[in-house]
């Protein structure tokens, strides 16, 4: 399997007037031809600053990748000038957003939107590009390309401008499709329809996709491989069976946890008590320390390892040391409703 | 979109008449006569005046009969100007203040618009400090004192342009400059806030994310959508500044129309007064059409019903 991402000990850092921000500490990722990895955690965790950062679209300042590689076929991006960059998003690199109401410019028509990618990449002429639009809006399911072509974002509604929002991520068929939250400004509905197509479109093209998103449900819809973050850090990642039926780590049973059950209407939500570190100030052993009900002294005091339970699932937990209490995932912690 | 332009201007019409009542009205309630500031004139002579200009009517009926002739496209004689027409009057002075309000705006928001996306993409750094502090001098500082600045470093000293009147094209470099430098800095610090807030939304970073490189994402994507709030405030400055502006045009001595106008006032010439006022509101009230299709023009949002969907 061709890894065609490899992200090394990534830490990006945000300088604000109340000092550092720390927002990703040390994340691995990797990424093979044609799979979709999950990234997910709450708000706050880094998911979607680890995704900007492989696109180097971290504004800086105050943002600045501090440290680490982002190795796309072998070459360094972080190390990439912006005009190296230039050529790099969109045509091997792209990214659609979470709101697809705002992510499109309202005053330019949507065949202008798409077919920019085109000219800047393929250098194709305006006729060329037209014809490309078209098929591609064909693509992702919009019906009359043609005259749709000509209209406005706001002549579109939230699906649809989705759609729209990934023809131009695909534009110039880009090696790796980062996709940030892309169904959660969406009703439901519309986000199978959105997560299906966007299975379809990597069947035909054959583009991995990296999936930030905080839906586990989505996840599971979506995608092979997990990678599950907080405070900075990924805590365990493993192949969707793995994360679902076999996590390690206490966040993760919390994750699971706090999903809603199909067929559970009478009980209530249950959620992971605390908030999440303060990244200005990160603690120094495990960020979920403060809120993991199993958390011994060592966990405050230092950052755990990422211990290998199989060849694909890793955990970052104390717990999963030879010297720790044996515990169980709690029962709660279970995929809820069919699958 | 003709149907909406028909409607804009029935309003136009009515929101003429409005103004000119108003004003009519309030004109006689001013203190004084035309006659106030003649030469001494016997009781009797004022009187044979008074009537001549129909001064002795009763003030409806005073009304009634201007409104005829307004709408028949006739603005009476002035009281002052040897009796000249008024419409005459203000064509004849109203070329000079079209030209340097013109110029000003052009070349003002030009200038102003470009300083502040330098502020706004430079955000925080030495040329965003810059670009503010030539705005929040261009802005506090009257123009009067910008015009005599102009007059005596440009014009006494270095000799590069003339000094006052209205003889060539030359002759309205300084004005222009003293006039435009209010509007550099509004302009500047409106298009500095805008794009600052265009620039942290969405499609920009959807932009960046299509390889578009950082000048084509700030002229295609940035400035179109920032230029709204702008012509907002563009248009009704423009209308003030074309009509004439009494201080610049007393200090360069430009036969204006704002010297004219002021003048008008004073000496109670209501034919002047109605006129000029009716001529500027009919400029705004254009301007303002103007405007509101240049909205549907910059953004499709805003583009108007009965246009094609």
């Amino acid at each position: 399997m061709e890894k065609i991402l490899e992200v090394k000990n990534l830490h990006v850092s945000f300088d604000t007037f109340a000092g550092e921000v720390q927002a990703v500490r040390g994340v691995d990722i990797d990424l093979t031809k044609g799979e979709t990895l999950a990234i997910v955690g709450e708000s706050g965790s880094g998911k979607s600053v680890t995704s900007k950062s492989i696109m180097r679209l971290i504004p800086n300042p105050p943002g600045r990748i501090k440290e680490g590689e982002i190795l796309f076929e072998g070459k360094d991006l972080a190390k990439y000038s912006e005009r190296q960059m230039q050529k790099v998003r969109g045509s091997e690199i792209s990214m659609i957003f979470q709101d697809p109401m705002t992510s499109l410019n309202p005053t330019m028509t949507i065949g202008n939107q798409i077919m920019e990618g085109l000219r800047i990449h393929q250098k194709m002429s305006k006729s060329q590009a037209t014809a490309r639009a078209i098929e591609l809006l064909k693509l992702v399911g919009i019906p009359n390309a043609e005259s749709r072509l000509k209209q406005y974002p706001h002549q579109f509604s939230g699906g649809m401008r989705q759609r729209v929002v990934i023809a131009i991520a695909l534009a110039c068929n880009p090696k790796i499709l980062i996709a940030d939250e892309p169904t959660t400004a969406l009703d439901v509905t519309i986000q199978a329809q959105i997560l299906d197509l966007m299975r379809d479109l990597q069947d035909k093209t054959g583009t991995a996709i990296i999936l930030i998103t905080h839906d586990l449900g989505v996840v599971a819809n979506a995608a092979q491989r997990v990678a599950v973050m907080y405070g900075g850090q990924i805590v365990e990642t493993g192949t969707v069976d793995e994360i679902f039926y076999k996590p390690k780590h206490p966040y993760t049973w919390g994750l699971l946890a706090s999903m809603p059950k199909v067929g559970d209407s009478g009980s209530e939500l249950i959620a992971i008590p605390g908030s999440p570190p303060d990244l200005s100030d990160p603690p120094k052993g495990c960020p979920f320390a403060a809120r993991c009900p199993h958390a011994m002294q060592v966990c405050v005091d230092h950052m755990p390892e990422a211990t290998e339970v199989s060849g694909t699932h890793q955990a970052a937990c104390w717990l999963l040391d030879e010297r720790a209490p044996k515990v169980e995932k709690p029962a709660e912690a279970t995929v809820g409703g069919a699958r | 979109m003709k149907g909406y332009i028909f409607q804009r201007v029935v309003y136009m019409v009515i929101t003429l008449l409005l103004i000119a009542s108003a004003t009519f009205f309030l004109m006689k309630i001013m203190p004084g006569t035309p006659l106030s500031n003649a030469e001494k004139l016997s009781a009797e002579q004022e009187a044979i005046i008074l009537e001549k200009y129909g001064l002795n009517d009763p003030v409806p009926v005073q009304y009634i009969k201007y409104m005829g002739n307004i709408l028949t496209g006739d603005l009476g004689n002035s009281f002052q100007f040897d009796g000249r027409e008024v419409t005459t009057l203000i064509l004849d002075r109203i070329g000079p203040s079209a030209q340097l309000g013109i110029q000003a705006i052009i070349f003002g928001s030009v200038l102003g618009i470009l300083l502040g996306i330098v502020s706004a993409i430079r955000y925080n750094t030495i040329w965003d400090y810059g670009a503010t502090l030539i705005a929040v001098i261009g802005k506090s500082i009257p123009s009067f004192v910008f015009a005599a600045l102009l007059q005596y470093y440009v014009g006494v000293k270095l000799q590069w342009f003339p000094v006052a009147f209205w003889e060539g094209w030359e002759y309205s470099v300084l004005p222009t400059i003293a006039l435009a430098v209010f509007v550099i800095a509004i302009s500047a610090r409106f298009t500095r806030t805008e794009m600052l807030e265009v620039m942290n939304q969405d499609f920009i970073t959807t932009a960046r994310a299509k390889g578009v490189s950082g000048f084509a994402v700030v002229f295609k994507h940035g400035i179109r959508n920032a230029l709204i709030p702008l012509i907002t405030i563009m248009g009704p400055l423009a209308v003030g500044l074309m009509t004439g502006t009494l201080v610049i045009e007393k200090i360069f001595a430009v036969p204006g129309l704002g010297e004219q106008f002021v003048r008008s006032i004073t000496t109670n010439d209501y034919p002047v007064i109605m006129g000029t006022t009716l001529f500027f509101s009919f400029f705004l009230i254009l301007i303002i059409l103007i405007v509101d299709i240049l909205y549907g023009v910059i953004d499709p949002r805003i583009r108007l019903a009965g246009g094609k969907e």
